[in-house]
């Protein structure tokens, strides 16, 4: 029973950590990007390697270094399509494709598995998941104090309430969307590497990742980073409570679930706000 | 603002030069895929061709429900999904097996129409993308009853590849596009067309849009229901792969912003042509497709940016 909460605890910061990247890029940027998946792929290709030839800390921060450096610059190409949604769900897709193919090109369609960054276990708590919760709530921790105490926070807030309004206050969107997918990266990557090494990945990885932050984001409501937090939450525990108490057969059904629920009855989400929507 | 929907159909239209070649070319496509079986000998590119016009179905009822109303919808292959496991779990008696098939694609419908009860632009695209991404993992998860990517084995009914099987699947897919071609040119029709234009000011008429949303999803869902049963039957097995939203979607997208969106003809043959390219493609590397399909997405975009970009 222990087990079972802690390991929903492990899995709902991981899905928190993973979805709080999309609904920033979306809240804030107006980014809808579904190569977020892929981009996760990437990381946890990139990760796994580099630590082939390298001590797994050293592969780790290579392997971030280098996926944030593109994701920051990479996401902004979609920040130019921003006027059209479409546009920008059509081109990300295409992306994800371009990501999935060069992972099959360059380390094959093959299933890969992806080293943990701690090994060993305090008593029956393994230190990958004591990690996994660690890094997710120090992240989330850190970008709640970024978002309530910072400048730049407070301007992130500010161009994701008007964009016109702020602009018109002086602020320069241009820096705030930039160390918004500075942060929406950074994010995907951690989530990647924290997630990762619980699962066997393969190039279609990409489409697992996607399925679960589109998932949390509809349950929690697009856009909102703290309803990506209590759906993440909420659809972990739900799942793996459900396997234990009902049957193990019935897990994949609770996201399904959650999602036909919301969209009958809140179909902004729980803490999505439909009155601002831009679309 | 959402008045009471008065359920007539209308009087059908036939006029207009559109209209007319439109009309011609549906008599002409049927002429030509009539003769198929006489010129093609091979039992593999019948065999092909027969599941390239039931596509080219499944194509023509996305292009209806969803691209002719302005609500992207990036998670259709669900439809099929539900369609094919609700049949072929159910029974093995063809006649059943289409009948679920029918009831198992409109109860897609229903569900891939509700999220455009509230939910708009990319955000309905966004909501309904889900829908197969669940459904596969269900499926592979629960291996025992849906035996994931290998898929459920098929009843044998048909026998694949003669003239027998295509001239059922022909005749079933001329029915389908003449009734969807009869639909949009009735009222019904029109305010589908009128929805992507300006919705409120179809609600503003006193016509409720999400009945019309709703029966528009489930005709099509219906219609792709038992093209889904046919494709299926003419695959031999139902497995994840005919639920893959990726490349299928993208081939439908791509289809239906062929000529003109909207034309339902028009994304018959161009799901026909497509799915013709894609057993083409299938002899390339992995890496290579999807670098062709992804290029593929960039023109989808251009294809359809003059109707949808607005929204």
């Amino acid at each position: 029973m222990y087990e079972i909460l802690f390991f929903s605890l492990v899995l709902g910061s991981c899905y928190a950590l993973m979805t709080a990247g999309f609904n920033l890029l979306l809240g804030v940027a107006r980014i809808i990007n579904l190569a977020y998946g892929a981009y996760m792929a990437l990381v946890a290709y990139l990760y796994s390697g580099f630590s082939e030839s390298m001590p797994v800390p050293i592969a780790a921060m290579l392997a971030m270094a280098i996926s944030v450096a593109l994701g920051t610059f990479g996401w902004i190409i979609l920040r130019f399509i921003r006027r059209d949604e479409v546009l920008m769900i059509v081109v990300s897709l295409a992306i994800a494709l371009l990501i999935e193919g060069a992972l099959i090109w360059g380390y094959g369609p093959y299933q890969r598995v992806v080293p943990a960054l701690v090994s060993g276990s305090l008593g029956w708590v393994s230190a990958q998941w004591l990690l996994a919760i660690l890094v997710s709530v120090a992240v989330l921790a850190g970008y709640y104090i970024i978002i309530g105490r910072t400048v730049i926070g407070k301007k992130m807030v500010a161009i994701a309430e008007n964009a016109d309004l702020a602009l018109m206050m002086g602020i320069n969107p241009a820096k705030v969307y930039l160390f918004t997918t500075f942060l929406a990266s950074l994010f995907a990557s951690l989530a990647s590497l924290m997630i990762s090494p619980f699962l066997t990945v393969s190039p279609q990885v990409a489409w697992l990742y996607l399925t679960i932050v589109l998932s949390v984001s509809i349950v929690g409501g697009l856009g909102s980073v703290g309803g990506s937090l209590i759906a993440a939450f909420l659809i972990s525990f739900a799942e793996r409570f459900s396997a234990y108490y009902l049957d193990p057969s019935v897990e994949p059904f609770v996201p399904l679930l959650l999602i036909i629920l919301v969209l009958l009855f809140r179909p902004q989400g729980i803490l999505g706000r439909g009155a601002t929507r831009w679309a | 603002m959402m008045g009471s929907y008065k359920p007539k159909i209308g009087p059908l239209r036939m006029g207009g030069p559109r209209a007319l070649g439109d009309f011609a070319a549906i008599v002409g496509i049927i002429a030509v895929l009539a003769v198929v079986p006489f010129a093609v000998t091979s039992s593999y590119l019948l065999s092909a061709l027969s599941m390239a016009l039931l596509f080219g179905v499944i194509t023509a009822t996305y292009d209806f429900a969803s691209i002719r109303t302005g609500y992207i919808n990036l998670g259709y292959t669900f439809i099929m999904g539900i369609a094919g496991y609700v049949a072929f779990l159910s029974t093995s008696s063809p006649q059943l097996l289409a009948l679920l098939a029918a009831v198992g694609g409109a109860l897609g419908g229903v569900l891939m129409a509700l999220p455009g009860f509230r939910l708009r632009g990319p955000f309905y695209a966004m909501a309904t993308l889900i829908f197969p991404f669940v459904l596969i993992v269900i499926a592979r998860t629960m291996y025992d009853v849906f035996k994931g990517d290998d898929g459920v084995p098929v009843p044998f009914w048909l026998p694949v590849g003669g003239p027998y099987a295509y001239y059922l699947v022909f005749s079933f897919a001329v029915v389908s596009l003449l009734v969807l071609y009869v639909l949009i040119r009735t009222r019904f029709g029109t305010i589908l067309k009128s929805m992507s234009e300006d919705e409120i000011l179809v609600e503003s008429n006193g016509i409720n849009t999400n009945i019309i949303k709703l029966v528009s999803f489930v005709i099509a869902g219906t219609i792709a229901g038992i093209s889904t049963f046919l494709y299926v039957s003419l695959q031999g097995v139902m497995s994840t792969a005919v639920i893959e939203p990726i490349p299928l979607l993208i081939y439908m997208l791509l289809a239906c912003g062929i000529y003109k969106p909207g034309g339902v003809v028009w994304s018959f043959m161009g799901g026909i042509g497509l799915y013709m390219f894609d057993i083409y493609l299938r002899g390339a590397t992995p890496e290579l497709r999807l670098a062709i399909i992804s290029a593929m997405l960039i023109i989808i975009y251009f294809l359809i940016r003059g109707r949808h970009a607005a929204r």
